[in-house]
């Protein structure tokens, strides 16, 4: 019977398709998304790792004398001018997991970024909880469309029917849960690597308070365990509606409502996890998170302000056994329900007080405001502010954040000509014979525009943009996580110059050289630890001189 | 219309979907009030629910004198009482509870008058003498550019010119209420899920029950079978966004009060540069159309999925896929490149998104002509959707 209907649902419902489908997806996902690191370490990801091979491991003696040794060594480095600059990037973010794990860690060194990608976010896969819904719809769906339910409950074999259908329901998102966690976790494993699975939960900085004294492995094991809770959850409220409305397109929107409508409602606030409910499960790391605070401005005073309590032990434990109650009730309901067994007063009022519940599950309770994170940055040191071509001296009037043409007879006229003001600001500028190039930078992103003004016509024109962010947030369920203070600092050091060429746009950056086409809008970084001495572009190649003093080019044809 | 109520009644006039629509509304009303308890109020830092009962006080009295046309006596007596709170407030100051003070506190007076009374009176008095600053920039760019021969520029800077002169807001009201109202997006997702539940069933419930046959097979039918659908849809579409609207804006009236609808929509900062000459009312009115056009668009599209696509599963799939993905384009809207503009563009869910289109002049280049972004937008999916009912005219006929 088993057999039959897995291949009714799998086969005959393309089930099957949609899981490979979804897995792909997820996969695809997870490659995209890639894994937790800053732009300090990958620029400098080899430097990085180096350090970690060579000092992984419990922190001995002897390894801090070698650690603090190559303190001072790359510390003296920095009187040499650039020289090693990535290099000393690389060991000053390793040099900070050491002394966080030296002063109040676990005392072992590792490469966690692999941990935090996996244990330090409550994303929900919304692949795994759309496949399961489908299961769950499609196992008791057909039955009632068909009229066959009326067949299968006037026969004998009805309770083992039923019987059967839950099994597979369960056991489905058992698979599911499983195989979708098994993608992440094997991406993880093949790019960035899951090390020593023994060592204390504490070992990441994030879990610094955290009042479970757990390995990193037993806190996967639980979110591995209580995803597949989750699925579980789920798939016996996509039974349960569908054996109540009968109606799949309401059964399939509703069920993923209720994963969805909790987390919109929430966002971050802990209440989630202290309902008992699929959402709460699906985010699963949120039950041993740390308590997590903000500072924020209150009264002129800088105040430390709670956003994330703690779950207690306790309050887990209830809500993880009454989720297993849920599962337990609704699959007891759908049993008898689709059994079409004489009601009991008590499934009877269960089936309509549960509906009810559930909606107040979803609309009780209260969260802490969300806080805005805002890095108010300014200053334009070491930018190109001016340039002199053919008499006429171009520069920028960084207070009205225009761009003005001095000639020699003194008259000023405007370049730009904007009434509505800039977004962003204007923070160097490039002019050749026939245009007036002006670069313009964010605060809040790393992403540099270049616009051009026809000294001609004055024709206002965009040449280069890497993109604006996505402001999307799919009503409340995307979030931006706040930056890094890696990304921060990327973002407040200003571009030193910029060149424009007939195809690219060359500029430096944090002593490094970005190339952009101005065709396909593709950056690349073309040489690291550049010297801010004079740079030049003749026919085609750029020289500048490297962190060692040494001139260098590169050719642009050639490359 | 007897056959575009039959047509109704197949999938909307039922109980399952009232059951829906009735928890959905429900729930929205309860997003609107945990919003108001919460982020609500009419600022970040003054929440109404979370204020003392003296602060209230103090806020009402001071709206109950302010609120309508500014004149010298209002204006005179924030400035002197701003510059009273100011003096106490800079020297040594009580920070313990004290009777006499409005809010209880010294600081507390000073902050609530600054931030919602003296800082945007401030805003609607210096905002013409700013405005008709910009004005003679406009007019000096229209001399400098008609010089040159720049066309687009002397398009765009009349336009300017034309749409942002004699702008004088002297009208001052609490405008909490209005931002929110006009922000508030999260019932959109509740029309979609509507719209999703009411239109996947569509087709494959005729093939199902062997009732497309019949209806292609008649004279009168075989004209009205997708044209009808189509219609129902939009129709539904329509009103779901009319009644989320009406339940939005009374649910916002109770809780903040919504006064000043006569109130220009650029008397409130965040809309300052908006090139929309029109009251507050008036926009989200317009917002309200906007959304039942952009609705109405994608409702047709949900239909040309049900129809091409006659599994349930892998047509709800194929309508999550396709929402995801065109609202994500969507969010392209302060994009400026050419990718991120045509993104926008196609998008009908960009319709959806007039509030953050309408915060300032968002410009497009046509032929070497100025256009606003908001109605070149119109255009574009007007195009689009001609587009797609022709295409799938052709391929029915085809199939027949």
């Amino acid at each position: 019977m088993i057999r039959s209907e897995l291949y009714k649902v799998f086969i005959k419902q393309h089930l099957i398709l949609f899981l490979f489908v979804f897995l792909f997806l997820n996969a695809a996902y997870h490659i995209v998304t890639g894994y937790d690191t800053t732009t300090v370490i990958r620029n400098s990801e080899s430097y990085y790792t180096s350090f970690f091979d060579k000092y992984e491991g419990k922190i001995t003696t002897e390894k801090t004398t070698q650690i603090k040794e190559e303190y001072k060594k790359l510390e003296k480095d920095t009187v040499n001018m650039l020289s090693n600059k990535l290099e000393k990037q690389a060991f000053e973010s390793f040099y900070h997991v050491y002394l966080y794990e030296s002063d109040s860690g676990s005392g072992y060194l590792t490469d966690t970024r692999g941990w935090e990608s996996i244990l330090c976010h409550d994303n929900i896969n919304y692949l795994l909880a759309v496949f399961v819904v489908l299961l769950g719809v499609m196992l008791f769906s057909v039955e009632y469309e068909n009229e066959m339910n009326i067949m299968i409950v006037s026969t004998c074999g009805r309770n083992r029917l039923t019987g059967c259908k839950i099994f597979i329901g369960i056991a489905g998102a058992i698979i599911s849960a499983s195989l979708f966690q098994i993608v992440h976790i094997m991406y993880l494993v093949s790019t960035i690597g899951l090390h020593h699975a023994d060592y204390p939960l504490n070992t990441i900085e994030f879990y610094e308070n955290s009042r479970y004294g757990i390995s990193l492995g037993t806190a996967l094991l639980f979110k591995f365990i209580v995803t597949i809770l989750g699925c579980m959850l789920l798939v016996s409220f996509a039974m349960l509606m569908t054996v109540l409305l009968k109606r799949r397109e309401i059964c399939m929107v509703l069920a993923v409502l209720l994963v969805i409508l909790p987390r919109m409602i929430f966002s971050n606030s802990s209440i989630l996890y202290r309902i008992p409910w699929i959402t709460p499960l699906l985010s699963a790391n949120g039950f041993f998170w740390p308590d997590r605070y903000t500072h924020q401005i209150i009264d002129n005073q800088l105040k430390k302000v709670i956003v994330f309590q703690a779950i207690e032990t306790k309050t887990m434990l209830i809500v993880l056994s009454m989720d297993i109650f849920l599962i337990v009730l609704s699959s007891y309901i759908v049993f008898g329900k689709f059994s079409n067994h004489r009601k009991s007063k008590y499934i009877k009022m269960t089936s309509k007080i549960l509906p009810c519940l559930l909606i107040c599950f979803c609309l009780t309770g209260c969260g802490e405001i969300s806080e805005d994170k805002e890095v108010i940055i300014d200053g334009t040191l070491n930018a190109q502010i001016n340039m002199t071509i053919g008499g006429n001296m171009y520069y920028i009037d960084q207070n009205e954040n225009l761009v003005y043409c001095e000639d020699a007879k003194n008259n000023i006229i405007a370049i730009t000509r904007n009434i509505i003001p800039l977004q962003q600001r204007i923070t160097n500028i490039f002019v050749d014979a026939h245009y007036c190039y002006y670069l313009l930078e964010d605060d809040n992103s790393s992403n540099i525009i270049v616009r051009s003004v026809d000294l001609e016509s004055f024709e206002d024109k965009l040449v280069y943009s890497a993109g604006s962010d996505n402001t999307e947030d799919f009503y409340g369920l995307r979030k931006d996580e706040s930056n890094d203070a890696d990304e921060i600092l990327k973002n407040i050091a200003t571009v030193n110059w910029f060149i424009v060429t007939d195809k690219v746009i060359y500029y430096q950056k944090n002593s490094a050289i970005y190339k952009c086409s101005k065709i396909s809008g593709k950056q690349e970084i073309i040489a690291e630890a550049v010297s801010d001495d004079e740079v030049q572009y003749l026919k085609g190649v750029l020289h500048y001189t490297d962190a060692h003093g040494k001139k260098t080019s590169y050719n642009e044809s050639a490359k | 219309m007897k056959i575009l109520y039959f047509e109704l009644r197949k999938e909307f006039i039922r109980k399952s979907f009232f059951f829906m629509m009735i928890i959905l509304v429900i729930i929205n009303f309860f997003w609107l009030e945990w919003d108001y308890h919460t982020n609500g109020g009419f600022t970040e830092d003054y929440v109404k629910v979370n204020a003392s009962e003296k602060e209230n006080k103090y806020y009402e009295e001071l709206h109950q004198y302010l609120d309508g046309k500014l004149n010298a006596e209002k204006v005179s007596y924030v400035s002197e009482e701003y510059q009273r709170y100011h003096n106490l407030v800079s020297g040594d100051y009580s920070t313990e509870y004290d009777s006499s003070m409005h809010t209880g506190y010294a600081f507390g007076d000073y902050s609530l008058l600054t931030v919602h009374f003296y800082n945007p009176i401030k805003y609607l008095i210096t905002y013409k003498e700013l405005n008709d600053g910009s004005l003679e920039k406009a007019e000096e760019n229209i001399r400098f550019f008609s010089d040159k021969n720049n066309k687009y520029e002397v398009e765009k800077n009349s336009f300017i010119l034309e749409h942002y002169k004699n702008r004088n807001p002297l009208y001052f009201y609490e405008t909490g209420g209005w931002k929110h109202l006009l922000s508030y997006d999260k019932s959109d997702l509740f029309i979609l899920v509507l719209l999703i539940v009411g239109i996947i069933p569509t087709f494959s419930k005729e093939k199902k029950n062997a009732m497309e046959i019949i209806q292609i097979t008649s004279a009168y039918g075989r004209k009205l079978y997708i044209p009808i659908k189509l219609i129902a849809h939009i129709f539904v579409a329509v009103w779901l966004e009319l009644l989320f609207g009406i339940i939005n804006y009374v649910v916002i009236h109770m809780q903040y009060g919504l006064s000043g609808t006569k109130m220009m929509l650029y008397s409130i900062n965040e809309y300052r540069y908006t090139p929309l000459n029109i009251s507050v009312i008036e926009f989200y009115l317009l917002e309200v159309l906007s959304k039942c056009i952009g609705f109405a668009i994608i409702a047709v599209i949900l239909t040309m999925i049900a129809r091409l696509i006659k599994n349930t599963y892998a047509a709800f799939i194929a309508m999550i896929g396709y929402t995801s993905v065109f609202l994500y384009f969507s969010g392209f809207n302060s994009g400026i490149t050419f990718v991120e503009n045509v993104l926008t563009l196609i998008s009908p869910f960009s319709l959806l998104k007039l509030e953050e289109l309408a915060t300032s002049l968002k410009e497009i280049k046509f032929c070497g002509h100025f256009m606003t972004f908001h109605s070149f937008l119109y255009g574009v999916q007007a195009t689009l959707i001609v587009i797609l009912l022709c295409t799938m005219l052709v391929i029915e006929k085809r199939g027949k």
